[in-house]
């Protein structure tokens, strides 16, 4: 159907617009670094106060301080800390485990919130491209009304709020043990890691299910309503082929909202970690902040930095292959 | 003999009412789009249907591409019903859209655009297609060059040129032309016009051209239909009409057109908007904005005229003329 020349074309402008997107966040990334890097010196306290406790002496810290390297000039700290990053070491815990890696300390929370995220973001989207579509396919009719009024009400309701009634109904009224574990831990127990994923899962996709729907419902109207769509149609293309074409068209402010979407996900498990005590990073910083844990704090801030700007870029990139107008 | 497609006694009617009222039984007020549309179009004829917009030209000529069906009455193509034909017989009625920018996906580049009804037609080598492309674009007027490009690359003229490549490569022989010409500019809509005319007499390919652009018409079509309020008012072959309006509608339409000069008398001009197809007057659906009506006396908005001729090839709808009976629909 195309010509391997016009083929080749496109996806030698496709890879050259990724690696503009790519190189394009880098300068965020290195803001970022800057930001984690100076929390340091913005929060009071630190780990030398918490190293050396109330009564320690001067020179006590002064010790510590060397030991640390917080001595050195802030530059040379800086370059230090990156070069660390850049080859996988984050630092040492200081006050909560002394000694223990922050790359070894984190792995496990970090993959239960990546974990609690996707299950949240696949809830949000096939419940909300299932019932956006749905009342795309009969606008005004009664399931157009009832979607539009549960999107509303499921967009409206926080995502924490929404955790603490399901725990109360699933938890507290039925008594499930798995509905109130918290445990994800795969490495462990997959069967009980997904019993314990359910309920949180649910909490978090179904506040931003509203959203995606309603998207999707306004922009498949639209698009089934265009001329080339009803060409498609009188010509007898086969039903897949146009309902390929109208998402291929309708998809683009889909995929803005989703992109924005699993960002608030990822930033709601935070609070919904704390109410079904899942050992996620959520818990994580609240404990590290607790406790001063600079370097892990550090850590945090830059991953959670990182993964906006990593849905970012995807978002990015997904534009590029679907819109040829990006492209170019 | 029978026409290449034929419209008889064509009704459409959409209903408003929302599904709370048709669940209350409150049914809502009825829009009368189309309201008994009788018409024949031959083989290889041009045929110019005009009016003013919201008067239901687009969609009679919806429903005789078949993308709407008819409330009432039926639209035949080589005497069978477009509702239930064959695939292979559906696609030689096609239709070619107003907006050409909505008309081309926008994801696609003119290639991958044309080879999609190609492939329909059954031509599946890569060879095969690319010929024919190049083809297609030659017979509207475009270079091969133009087949890697996107519609967003493309003017107006040149989005409507591949729209009509798109549409013959289905090899139809009845096009519906939805005012093809209304989003371009005057020299471009001049070469778009004289595309299509040029096609369709070497091809052979009836056209029904839908437009408010009453010089286009002219410059195209062979008969020409005016139409207000959902019912046809005049019909008569291009030149005639022109020369010979007989209905007050259409002598006020190109009265409209024709008075270059201020200080010329209008003797039949146009005044307010049409009324809305939801309440319709009684009577003769023009009479409110007609100059005859006191002419003709109390009949018009009594009884509605019947679409009957004077000549053997001019239809009037107007009691203007003794020889139009009532029409014999009730809902008059």
């Amino acid at each position: 159907m195309v010509d391997r020349t016009s083929a080749l074309n496109k996806i030698m402008s496709l890879l050259k617009y990724i690696g503009r997107r790519i190189v394009s966040a880098i300068p965020t990334l290195i803001l970022i670094t800057f930001l984690s890097f100076g929390l340091l010196y913005i929060t009071p306290g630190g780990p030398v106060e918490a190293l050396a406790g109330i009564f320690g002496t001067q020179e006590q810290k002064e010790r510590i301080r060397q030991e640390l390297g917080l001595n050195d000039p802030l530059h040379v700290q800086y370059l230090r800390w990156v070069g660390g990053v850049l080859s996988g070491d984050f630092g040492e815990m200081i006050v909560m485990a002394p000694g223990t890696p922050i790359a070894e300390m984190l792995r496990k929370p970090l993959l239960a919130t990546f974990w609690l995220t996707i299950a949240g973001a696949l809830i949000a989207l096939t419940l909300g491209l299932a019932i956006g579509a749905l009342s795309a396919i009969k606008p005004n009719s009664w399931l157009d009304s009832l979607s539009r009024v549960i999107s509303i009400a499921t967009y409206s309701v926080p995502d924490f709020w929404l955790a603490i009634i399901l725990l109360f109904v699933f938890g507290v009224i039925f008594r499930y043990r798995w509905a109130i574990s918290g445990q994800i831990d795969f490495s462990r127990n997959i069967v009980f890691s997904l019993q314990s994923l359910i309920l949180p899962a649910i909490a978090l996709g179904l506040a931003k299910a509203g959203i995606v729907a309603r998207i999707t419902r306004g922009e498949l109207f639209d698009v089934q309503n265009k001329s080339f769509i009803q060409f498609e149609r009188i010509m007898g293309l086969p039903r897949w082929v146009v309902i390929k074409d109208m998402l291929h068209n309708g998809i683009l402010p889909i995929v803005t909202v989703l992109g924005y979407t699993i960002g608030l996900i990822f930033r709601g498990t935070f609070l919904v970690e704390v109410v079904f005590g899942v050992p996620g990073i959520g818990l994580f910083l609240v404990r590290a902040a607790k406790t001063q844990e600079y370097a892990l704090l550090q850590t945090l801030v830059l991953c959670i930095g990182s993964v906006f700007i990593l849905i970012n870029l995807l978002t990015d990139i997904l534009y590029g292959v679907l819109d040829p107008r990006v492209r170019s | 003999m029978t026409a290449l497609i034929e419209a008889e006694s064509v009704k459409r009617y959409y209903s408003n009412a929302s599904w709370l009222q048709r669940l209350l039984f409150l049914g809502g007020s009825e829009i009368q789009a189309v309201d008994g549309v009788t018409l024949r179009i031959e083989k290889g004829e041009i045929v110019g249907l005009v009016g003013e917009s919201g008067c239901g030209k687009t969609t009679l000529g919806w429903l005789l591409a078949g993308l709407e069906q008819p409330t009432e009455g039926a639209v035949r193509f080589k005497g069978r019903s477009l509702g239930n034909i064959d695939a292979e017989t559906r696609k030689k009625v096609q239709l070619l859209f107003q907006y050409p920018r909505e008309s081309l996906n926008p994801r696609h580049n003119v290639r991958t655009i044309l080879s999609y009804p190609i492939r329909k037609m059954g031509h599946t080598a890569t060879a095969d297609i690319t010929a024919r492309i190049h083809s297609l674009l030659e017979a509207v007027g475009l270079s091969a060059r133009y087949a890697d490009r996107y519609s967003f690359q493309l003017s107006g003229g040149e989005l409507q040129r591949v729209a009509l490549a798109r549409t013959l490569a289905l090899e139809p022989e009845f096009i519906v032309c939805d005012e093809p010409t209304s989003a371009v500019d005057m020299n471009v809509k001049v070469q778009i016009l004289k595309l299509l005319s040029d096609i369709s007499r070497e091809k052979g390919i009836s056209l029904l051209f839908i437009s408010h652009d009453l010089s286009a018409v002219r410059f195209i079509a062979d008969r020409i239909c005016v139409m207000y309020l959902g019912k046809i008012v005049e019909q008569a072959p291009a030149q005639q009409l022109f020369d010979h309006p007989c209905h007050p509608y259409t002598m006020a339409l190109l009265d409209a057109i024709a008075d270059i000069d201020p200080n010329a008398i209008r003797k039949a001009s146009l005044h307010g908007q049409p009324p809305s197809p939801m309440a319709p007057p009684a009577g003769c659906r023009f009479h409110p904005r007609c100059a005859y009506t006191e002419q003709v006396g109390t009949i018009c908005w009594e009884r509605g005229p019947a679409l009957q001729p004077l000549s053997t090839d001019h239809l009037v709808r107007c009691f203007l003329y003794p020889e139009v009976s009532q029409d014999p629909d009730r809902k008059q």
